[in-house]
């Protein structure tokens, strides 16, 4: 069941087209992947969805209604966003216990366990905290809140590598309990890519790509080998990168048939790697890629 | 708990830009006037107007709280309706609280330790002592509310429509005031209308009330349409 | 915790041929409980979803069986029936892929299967 509906949602600021024209839905209980750079979009269109910013054109509904001042939509909605305002003169202590007035399904038990894990003091004042400290906080809240839709915009920055890794454990073992969708917002996708059950891309305000992360994993891949034959081999094909050295070349492909045409490569002989998916990510959003409109 | 409660205590968490600081410029205020009533003891005693520091603080309390957390609860998911209605609570509860704290100081002024032993009237100032204890307490209630609102409508118009919202408001204000005053001086209207205020101040107070509606609804209107 | 090889393919494939080749190489017996979605979920760092995915895919597939209310088994038979599948991806995988390499170098068919026998000898 989709719990979120996306129609031609646009943005435009100033003449800026922020957001242009996107359609999606997500489903209930899958973790997504909001993936692209720095001011592609993803946050603004979190903004608009949780009525926090208003759209310039198109629609969209939350859990089959539209989000503002909606109480039945936003009570179920939490979004965590690195750039989240608290009160001056709130401590850890007061931003948490007012979360927990504020979101029905809040465990505060689990809010506990997880101030412990953060090792965060409860009584500094917010404006005292470390970068990380901060983003501590708001994945505490989000995790807490336990809402059945929850968005998570880089909700890491500042935490080292074992505090994130400890973010996605919880992450996981709570969804496991606890199924709700879910939407991280981040470009460390190498780091988020296991946890991720569907992707979406967007790139210069656009969706670029909408698809199942597994079905993904699949579609691309680079042929290497002879320069000859692996341009024989590509022909026709979508190619994302093209490299070549003397007689040799590598190039990566985007294909939806992307088993099949990796074992006609084998049999010809030509080299196979895989594309993780940041890689694939980082050339799907090069401005040098312009034939975005054979994924759909 | 319904989520209009949640922000009430939102803003019961803030203490400091509620009560400790307005009651913390208060007591400075009475401090130096006591002291310059004791000390220097000149022999009209010390009448003055520092109670209304108070006053004119919850105006800034308007416009900080906004700031404070509106960002924070609409970052919660709350309705905007919901942080209107909920800061409406508070203000009411918290300028009720104010309320009573300044009549019981009115009283023992007036009363229990006459202008505090060194003829200073600094709460219970003469022109209101013709009103009882009820109306007092409306007066206060009333103008502290008042002076929140007028703070609160200015922070939306702020978060509305930015710089260029408060330049024309601003803008606009001051070129009323400056006809309004052109009008009044060559009408000689000066001296009439500050003859009627010095029979009617009474009056005064209860037609903040209507002013206090429009800046509600006015800011009201205007966070509907706030983003973050 | 252990981690899957990025090799290009769907996790909840590579998940399932972990299971696969625990109970070719006796790890895990035939009747015997294999781990929850949510353990192999932990253990693998992904997501539940895919891990069910994978697993399921050994339930279709006859190797594993739902106990309700209790959990997935191994099944019965099991164990001959995944090495006979892993025999015909042996051709698949390995001899059609030396092949195409020796021919490549010039090794002689001969020479190919002297190299094989050789191999086997020294295991």
């Amino acid at each position: 069941m989709s719990i979120v509906e996306v129609r031609n949602l646009t943005k435009t600021y100033d003449n800026i087209h922020a957001v242009q024209d996107v359609s999606f839905s997500l489903e209930e209980g899958k973790i997504y992947g909001l993936l692209g750079r720095n001011g592609a979009g993803k946050t603004t269109i979190m903004h608009i969805i949780t009525a926090q910013l208003f759209q310039s054109s198109g629609d969209l509904l939350v859990f089959g209604q539209r989000p503002y001042e909606n109480e039945a939509v936003l009570s179920q909605v939490c979004f965590i966003k690195e750039s989240q305002k608290y009160p001056d003169v709130f401590k850890i202590r007061d931003v948490l216990e007012s979360a927990s007035n504020l979101f029905p399904n809040w465990d505060n038990e689990y809010a506990l366990s997880l101030v412990e894990d953060f090792r965060l003091p409860m009584n500094r004042w917010m404006k005292k905290l470390s970068r990380g400290m901060l983003s501590a906080v708001g994945v505490i809240i989000g995790l807490a809140s336990r809402a059945p839709l929850t968005f998570f915009d880089e909700p890491y920055l500042g935490l080292d590598a074992a505090t994130r890794t400890l973010f996605y454990d919880r992450l996981r073992e709570d969804y496991s309990e606890h199924p709700r969708t879910i939407v991280l917002s981040t470009h460390l996708i190498d780091e988020v890519s296991p946890l991720l059950e569907h992707v979406l891309l967007i790139d210069g305000g656009k969706l670029v790509l909408n698809e199942d992360a597994d079905t993904l994993r699949g579609m691309a891949y680079t042929v290497s080998g002879a320069a000859k034959e692996v341009a024989a081999f590509t022909e026709g094909k979508d190619v994302l990168e093209r490299q070549s050295m003397g007689g040799l070349s590598a190039v990566t492909v985007l294909s939806p048939n992307g088993a099949m045409e990796r074992r006609e490569a084998a049999e010809l002989g030509l080299e196979l790697s895989a594309v993780p998916l940041q890689q694939l990510m980082v050339r799907l959003t090069d401005p040098q890629y312009m034939n975005k409109a054979v994924i759909s | 708990m319904t989520r209009v409660h949640g922000v009430v205590k939102i803003h019961l968490k803030d203490k400091w830009t509620w009560i400790y600081i307005p009651w913390m410029i208060l007591l400075s205020s009475f401090s130096i006037n006591f002291l310059i009533a004791a000390l220097a003891a000149p022999e009209a005693g010390v009448k003055t107007g520092g109670v209304l520091s108070i006053f004119i603080y919850m105006m800034v309390t308007g416009i900080i709280t906004m700031y404070n957390t509106f960002p924070f609860a609409l970052g919660m998911s709350v309705r905007r309706t919901d942080y209107f209605k909920g800061t409406f609570l508070a203000a009411l509860l918290i300028n009720a609280l104010t309320t009573v704290v300044l009549l019981a100081l009115f009283l023992i002024e007036e009363k229990v330790i006459p202008e505090w032993g060194v003829s200073l009237q600094f709460f219970s100032l003469a022109f209101l002592r013709s009103f009882n204890l009820l109306e007092l307490f409306g007066i206060f209630f009333l103008l502290l509310l008042n002076m929140f609102y007028a703070g609160f409508a200015i922070s939306c118009l702020q978060r509305r429509f930015g710089r260029t919202g408060m330049f024309v408001f601003f803008g606009g204000l001051l070129a009323a005031g400056s006809i309004a005053s052109y009008f009044l001086t060559a009408n000689n209207g000066w001296m009439t209308l500050f003859g009627w205020l010095a029979e009617h101040y009474d009056l005064l107070f209860w037609w903040s009330l209507p002013l206090t509606l429009l800046y509600m609804v006015l800011s009201y209107l205007m966070m509907r349409r706030t983003t973050v | 915790m252990a981690t899957l090889m990025d090799d290009g393919r769907p996790i909840f494939i590579q998940i399932a041929e972990r299971i696969e080749d625990d109970i070719i190489q006796g790890g895990l017996a035939e009747e015997e409980q294999v781990l929850s979605t949510n353990q192999v979920a932990a253990f693998y760092s992904i997501n539940p979803a895919t891990a069910a995915k994978g697993v399921n895919l050994l339930v279709d597939e006859g190797i594993l069986y739902k106990k309700r209310g209790i959990g997935m088994f191994v099944a019965e038979g099991a164990r001959g029936k995944l090495v006979e599948k892993r025999k015909e991806q042996f051709y698949e995988q390995y001899i059609v892929t030396m092949v195409k390499e020796a021919e490549k170098l010039g090794i002689t068919g001969d020479q190919l299967t002297e190299m094989i026998r050789r191999g086997a000898e020294q295991s």
